[in-house]
């Protein structure tokens, strides 16, 4: 017997035999749970690769957005520019013009004219407006078969 | 250091040469059913005891580089210190639970509903029956009576390794020990 016990003492060898009998009569369930939970502590030991893999690819693509934001100083003033002009004169145009069903109006012109200025690029746009001007010299010297613009408008 | 085994049972030690996550796969494979029937034993739920063996694998896992003599010793102190961690769990468990005057549905001892693989059925109701009575009588006694039979009597561990395990010195284990003896004495007559 161990130290502790007693020399008439058989309880505790009687509980020992059954302590090792049930240890090897633990039924499947609890075998295979057992193993699970034995590989899932072991599975500390080393972490899985995808989950390393993962968490590379979310360092690089975090350190890449931070280097476009700190080195690209261009790209974001383009950005900054982009969205400094004021939205309130698009959206009013927008908000103003009728839309086809309304029949148009002859002010539209008007609306979208000088008065508009902001993205509409075509208003700024200084060699469209010369080209535009050389236009009708060019039309007199057709044949009369193309389109040609007066003052009563365009006539084929 | 250890003589492992105080009773001449089969030790599961791993072997020097075997790599350290082969050894220690083999070693807790060998030792995970006694853990398993100690936590039982101790705690007397059949989930609460497979949740204690895996919080002691995960916690051996820090020890692994100590000598693997020495890794049952180590093994059974997690364990042992587990278990203390879930019966204060389950004890602040009953009192929330009281305070909402719910009962704790798993105060019943679920060990009777065990599957069983014993060859006949008188066997198999005289093995659970003493196998349960064990489990109460165990339950009943103050927790340094049960750690120190359940580490020295049922694993086997020596003297000064379960005095180690509890922290404390080997007179208190022989203390604990004999007192633990002469209340299962009373409370397992059948055992006599």
């Amino acid at each position: 017997m161990t130290d502790g016990s007693t020399g008439e003492d058989t309880l505790g060898a009687r509980a020992r035999a059954r302590y090792m009998e049930e240890a090897d009569r633990v039924d499947p369930s609890t075998r295979a749970a057992l193993a699970a939970r034995r590989r899932a502590a072991l599975a500390r030991l080393h972490p899985p690769a995808a989950r390393r893999w993962v968490w590379a690819a979310a360092g690089g693509l975090a350190t890449a957005a931070l280097a476009a934001a700190l080195l690209l100083p261009d790209g974001a003033g383009a950005l900054r520019d982009a969205s400094d002009h004021p939205p309130t004169a698009v959206a009013a145009a927008t908000v103003d013009a009728p839309g086809p069903a309304s029949g148009g109006d002859k002010n539209d012109v008007e609306r979208f004219g000088p008065d508009v200025d902001g993205p509409l690029e075509l208003a700024n746009d200084a060699a469209f407006y010369a080209w535009l001007a050389s236009a009708p010299a060019a039309v007199s010297d057709d044949d009369g078969t193309a389109p040609r613009f007066d003052d009563d408008g365009w006539t084929l | 250091m250890v003589t492992m085994d105080g009773h001449g049972s089969p030790r599961p030690l791993s072997p020097n040469a075997a790599p350290p996550e082969m050894a220690l796969d083999g070693f807790l494979a060998s030792v995970e059913r006694r853990a398993f029937r100690m936590a039982e034993l101790a705690l007397g739920h059949r989930e609460d005891a497979l949740d204690a063996v895996q919080d002691a694998m995960i916690a051996f896992l820090g020890y692994r580089h100590k000598p693997q003599s020495d890794w049952p010793a180590l093994f059974f102190s997690v364990l042992r210190s587990r278990i203390t961690d879930r019966h204060r769990r389950n004890r602040v468990r009953r009192r929330v639970l009281a305070v909402f005057g719910v009962s704790d549905e798993r105060e019943e001892d679920p060990m009777a509903q065990l599957a069983d693989v014993a060859p006949g059925p008188a066997e198999a109701d005289e093995r659970q029956r003493a196998w349960r009575a064990l489990g109460a009588a165990l339950r009943a006694l103050p927790r340094r009576q049960r750690e120190a039979f359940l580490l020295r009597e049922l694993e086997g561990l020596s003297g000064a390794e379960t005095a180690a395990a509890m922290g404390c010195t080997e007179g208190s284990v022989k203390t604990h020990l004999f007192r633990a003896q002469a209340a299962l004495r009373t409370l397992l007559e059948d055992w006599r």
